[in-house]
């Protein structure tokens, strides 16, 4: 279902006060309206994330990108949470490091992630990830789910063990393209994209075929058809331009 | 509540409606309930009939209406921005919290939103005066508390205690005690994602604070009973199971970790337990509990948890001994 009337904007947030905090024991100065992680790359600090990406709206699940924050005991997400006067935050305690590489094993366990046989080996997300935060091997058990792969469209593919549930290709095709083809069925582990209520994403009637959604996706997911092993490389370069187009303020809350 | 007294909750809810400047309520049932359903909504037709709901309430310029909107069968729609999403129309899924629905709710307006039981006590407040109403309960839990009493007990159903009363009362003084003389084992609390709290606690006070003290909830009221026969492990997996299918599936730590957490637990349950196998739980219950997005998936590591703390040597003999103290494992008898 889409919602035009969603622009998302907080009306608590004032993009015009400014305000100095702590990241890593460096003061920084923002504006009321970034969030921790937008303040943090600007000053060059990098935390992990997975399911943002600049452009769309925030989701605040895939956990990666927590933090921890000085007199509160729960640790926040960094996309979705915004600075306060004099907070002080730690990207990168042993705490919180930590439970990213769990977080990274898991995803890493729901699907089958085989790297060597990928069209995106080398050009992947979850791989940079794991190599980032040190995961060379995972501790739980793999799930080897039975996944299907749908291949009917002429020109893209998308393959269901390699999909992390980021829902970046629900998002692009709904706020950007305005198509909403993509979207999300079932819920807990059996949680699968779809296109057009599950069905073949080659019979699709809303898909425009711009393909945005496989150049946002973060793994091999989706890829365009003819490439083989290690080719998908993704083409990011159109997302600043729809950003800068829309005049986007901030990002939903709601998805 | 919804069943017995609903007009209890309409008046509550107007109230609240007055106080914050509100004129329009929702009643968030599950479909599951037709009773509640019905009754819910006779009552409404009944409040705007008497004049006590809809446009200018006794002659004044307050309007209030009341819609009452179904689940579809979520038990995430109880956190309140899925129950929220819901209600507009969308998937049940929570969204991080700040903004909270004070300030960010349904349809982007301040929302107020509590538990039916919570606008059910407001009248009696209003009539009778919060002095009275401090005057139950203790200290820092007031009032009194609905619970959904279930298990091997004698008096099963819905029991009103005040806050603080002693759990051996409520087992023993209202349940009846245990069929058969059987010994009495744990009390599970709070729903599915509650934790279940050994005998020897049993003259703890039932408030908030001491529920948290042991690892549980006052969650949604519910309180399970289990007897000797009860096999702690295979509670905690019944548990899981719940929870694992009941997660939404938007964060990464509940749904991978409920499916992780059940297929160890299945697997101790099924005589293929390892002794890596306590360090892995507790691992899984950490993250989950310190990483997830909502409340269920922070909380459902809970009955995990505690009968690893209380019960550990259930846990233990299912590994080692290949033996279920309880007799409850169908596998682990078979192999004897």
């Amino acid at each position: 279902m889409k919602d035009h009337s969603r622009t998302n904007v907080r009306s608590d947030l004032n993009p015009s006060r400014l305000l100095t905090f702590r990241i890593d024991d460096r003061d920084v100065s923002a504006h009321e309206n970034e969030s921790i992680l937008t303040v943090a790359r600007q000053n060059g600090i990098t935390i992990p994330t997975l399911c943002h990406l600049d452009g769309l709206s925030e989701r605040g699940a895939c956990r990666l990108c927590i933090v921890e924050i000085k007199g509160i005991n729960k640790l926040l997400p960094a996309c979705v949470t915004f600075p306060r006067q004099d907070m002080e935050v730690i990207t990168a305690s042993e705490r919180v490091v930590g439970y990213r590489k769990k977080i990274l094993e898991l995803l890493f366990t729901e699907r089958n992630h085989v790297c060597a046989v990928c069209v995106s080996n080398g050009h992947c997300e979850l791989q940079n990830l794991a190599v980032e935060l040190g995961v060379s091997h995972v501790r739980y058990p793999y799930l080897y789910p039975h996944l299907a792969v749908d291949a009917s469209h002429s020109r893209f593919s998308v393959d269901h063990n390699r999909c992390v549930l980021c829902l970046r290709c629900v998002r692009v095709c709904d706020e950007i393209e305005g198509a909403h083809t993509w979207d999300i069925m079932g819920r807990g582990i059996t949680s699968q994209v779809i296109t057009d209520l599950n069905q073949p994403w080659g019979s699709s009637e809303t898909c425009t075929g711009c393909g945005k959604c496989v150049q946002v996706c973060p793994t091999g997911a989706l890829s365009e058809k003819g490439k083989s092993v290690a080719e998908m490389i993704k083409r990011r370069q159109f997302l600043p331009y729809l950003q800068m187009m829309r005049g986007r303020q901030d990002t939903s809350w709601t998805k | 509540m919804l069943e017995s007294d609903p007009h209890r909750v309409i008046e509550g809810m107007t109230v609240a409606g007055y106080a914050t400047g509100a004129s329009q309520g929702f009643i968030y049932v599950r479909a599951e309930y037709p009773l509640a359903v019905k009754r819910v909504r006779l009552a409404l037709s009944q409040a705007e009939h008497m004049g006590v709901l809809g446009n200018n309430i006794f002659n004044t310029s307050f309007n209030f209406t009341i819609k009452v909107r179904l689940g579809a069968g979520a038990f995430v729609c109880g956190e309140e921005t899925a129950l929220i999403a819901s209600i507009e129309g969308r998937m049940g899924r929570p969204r991080p919290r700040p903004p909270f629905p004070a300030e960010f709710g349904l349809w982007e307006h301040p929302t107020l939103i509590n538990n039916v039981e919570t606008f059910a006590n407001i009248p009696p407040i209003i009539r009778k005066g919060g002095r009275w109403f401090a005057g139950i309960g203790t200290e820092k839990s007031k009032g009194t508390k609905v619970f959904a009493l279930a298990g091997k007990i004698i008096n099963t159903g819905l029991i009103e205690v005040p806050m603080g009363t002693p759990l051996r009362d409520i087992v023993y003084d209202i349940g009846g005690g245990i069929p058969q003389g059987k010994r009495l084992k744990a009390v599970q609390t709070g729903g599915p994602s509650g934790g279940c709290i050994p005998e020897r606690f049993l003259d703890m006070p039932v408030d908030y604070e001491s529920l948290a003290k042991v690892g549980s909830i006052m969650g949604s009221g519910g309180m399970i009973v289990m007897d000797e026969t009860s096999c702690m492990v295979d509670v905690a997996r019944f548990f899981m199971e719940f929870c694992k299918s009941e997660s939404c599936g938007k964060c990464a730590p509940c749904r991978v970790g409920t499916r992780q957490i059940y297929d160890i637990l299945s697997k101790i349950t099924a005589n293929q337990g390892s002794p890596e196998d306590l360090a892995m739980l507790e691992d899984l219950c950490d993250l989950m509990k310190s990483t997830s997005l909502c409340g269920l998936g922070q909380s459902s590591p809970n009955p995990v948890l505690t009968t690893l703390q209380y019960f550990r040597e259930e846990y233990l003999s299912h590994i080692h001994d290949k033996n279920c103290l309880a007799g409850a494992c169908k596998s682990l008898r078979e192999a004897k």
